[in-house]
């Protein structure tokens, strides 16, 4: 159907009126517009598989079919959207900057070998170590090196321990052996006024009982043995003989010493035992 | 290529030749992003070695998988970040006459070009350096990088509305920008 001559000026009247309109209401649509490309700039790359995100990424259909209608009419707004779409597509590119030296050999300079030095060190020094030490001149170096230490730190002028090896000689020279001999004579004579008291204490007449007590349980065992022995056990009593002597001899033996230090206690010793047995 | 969290599993245990592929591999990546921050070659590729230093030295803790990138740009912008403070304390030598320092503006963009490589990304990159430092910061992390809006936000400690609304005003400031330079552009 053929368009009547009067539309295009209809068009432009109905543009004009449209302007004339917004301008005394909202303003030119201009800025919305300008919002809805700026958040729908960055087209979703098929390559791209990272996900989608937020609203402004993918347009609501009914802003993006506002935005088509104003951009069907707007000179403006539609060369702003090229621009925008152009740069969505060369913004990427810029991503990766290849430097004109490779920055590889410089970083792996830079880290490796320190790290590869460091443990060579730590290895090689514990290699070393043990053999250093060991060899006959270590001691005569150690002591080169403690004297070379300790010549700035008590014999220089102003050193921080100068006075300390003066102050030594000086306690030398008062001999303090003979500062401690009056102290330990009244601790000695204190020790021996107690000692009766301890011999008379009960744990030690208690230890001295319970030695009698075994020295009657073993008298008792040697009869036994010796029961057994005429009873035609000879091999076995003498075993058990045998292992009484080994085994309980030395306890009499130290329980004796024992009391024959503390008391008057009568001590036992192997001999006895034999008698007793016989 | 290699899956990234093998080479970063392969890192960790210490092998060396892991070590050299990742920094292969993210090289020009790190370099990119320094150089947007301090747009200067020599002072770009320190940065970017700084932050591979910094990687290198926190094998053991490195970020898994998908975190990794980001983790490895927020790094080299703090990197770059540093060595920016350093270079605006530093004082020149000798005193600078206003026409050499014009000189100096004027020869950028011929390096820019010889790094970008076609005179194309050259204009774009004349037109960030037009903007100011936060929307140029936007652009770069949003849509250079193609950063998260979540995880820009966290590295920029900024509400998640707040990058929302400066990336889209950034990308108009720059969309004004490459006209003025290039009318052609987009036509």
């Amino acid at each position: 159907m053929d368009r009547p001559d009067h539309e295009p000026d209809l068009d432009q009247e109905l543009e004009a009126l449209l302007a004339r309109v917004l301008e005394r209401t909202s303003g030119p649509a201009c800025r919305r517009a300008e919002e809805l490309l700026a958040s729908a700039a960055r087209p979703k790359e098929p390559a791209d598989d990272r996900p989608a995100e937020g609203p402004g990424e993918e347009l609501p259909p009914v802003d993006r079919e506002l935005l088509d209608l104003h951009l069907a009419r707007c000179g403006e707004c539609r060369s702003l959207a090229a621009v925008l779409a152009e740069l969505a597509r060369d913004l990427p590119r810029l991503a990766e900057v290849r430097p004109d030296l490779d920055l590889v050999e410089g970083i792996l300079a830079a880290t490796l070998p320190a790290a590869v030095r460091w443990r060579r060190r730590r290895r090689s020094w514990a290699e070393r170590w043990p053999r250093w030490v060991r060899r006959p001149r270590f001691a005569w170096e150690a002591a080169f090196v403690l004297t070379l230490v300790a010549l700035p730190i008590f014999a220089a002028p102003e050193a921080p321990l100068e006075q300390v090896p003066e102050r030594a000689f000086e306690l030398a020279r008062e001999n303090p052996v003979a500062r401690l001999e009056g102290p330990a004579s009244e601790v000695e004579a204190r020790l021996g006024a107690a000692l009766p008291a301890v011999k008379a204490s009960a744990p030690v007449r208690e230890a001295e009982r319970r030695v009698a007590a075994s020295r009657a349980a073993f008298g008792e065992w040697s009869k036994l043995a010796g029961v057994a022995a005429l009873t035609d056990l000879p091999g076995r009593a003498e075993r058990l003989l045998e292992a009484g002597r080994a085994g309980l001899g030395t306890l009499f033996e130290s329980a004796a010493s024992l009391l024959e230090s503390g008391d008057e206690t009568p001590s036992a010793t192997p001999e006895d035992s034999d008698e007793e047995t016989s | 290529m290699l899956d990234l969290d093998t080479l970063l599993e392969r890192c960790r245990r210490g092998d060396d030749l892991a070590w050299e592929a990742l920094v292969r591999r993210y090289q020009a990546r790190v370099f990119g992003v320094a150089l947007h921050y301090l747009r200067d070659r020599d002072e770009a590729l320190d940065a970017a070695q700084d932050a591979f230093i910094k990687v290198y030295r926190s094998l053991g803790s490195l970020e898994e998988g998908q975190a990794f990138v980001p983790w490895l740009l927020r790094l080299t912008r703090n990197c770059a970040i540093d060595r920016l403070r350093r270079m605006r304390v530093r004082t020149p030598a000798v005193a600078v006459p206003a026409e050499e320092a014009v000189e100096v503006a004027d020869a950028a963009p011929s390096l820019e070009e010889a790094l970008l490589g076609d005179a194309r990304k050259a204009l774009v990159y004349r037109a960030l350096g037009t903007l100011s430092e936060t929307n140029r910061e936007m652009i770069l992390l949003k849509d250079i990088q193609q950063m998260k809006l979540e995880e820009i936000a966290g590295l920029l400690a900024l509400p998640l509305g707040t990058v929302k609304s400066r990336t889209n005003r950034a990308r108009l400031e720059l969309a004004q920008a490459v006209r003025r330079l290039d009318p052609s552009y987009g036509a």
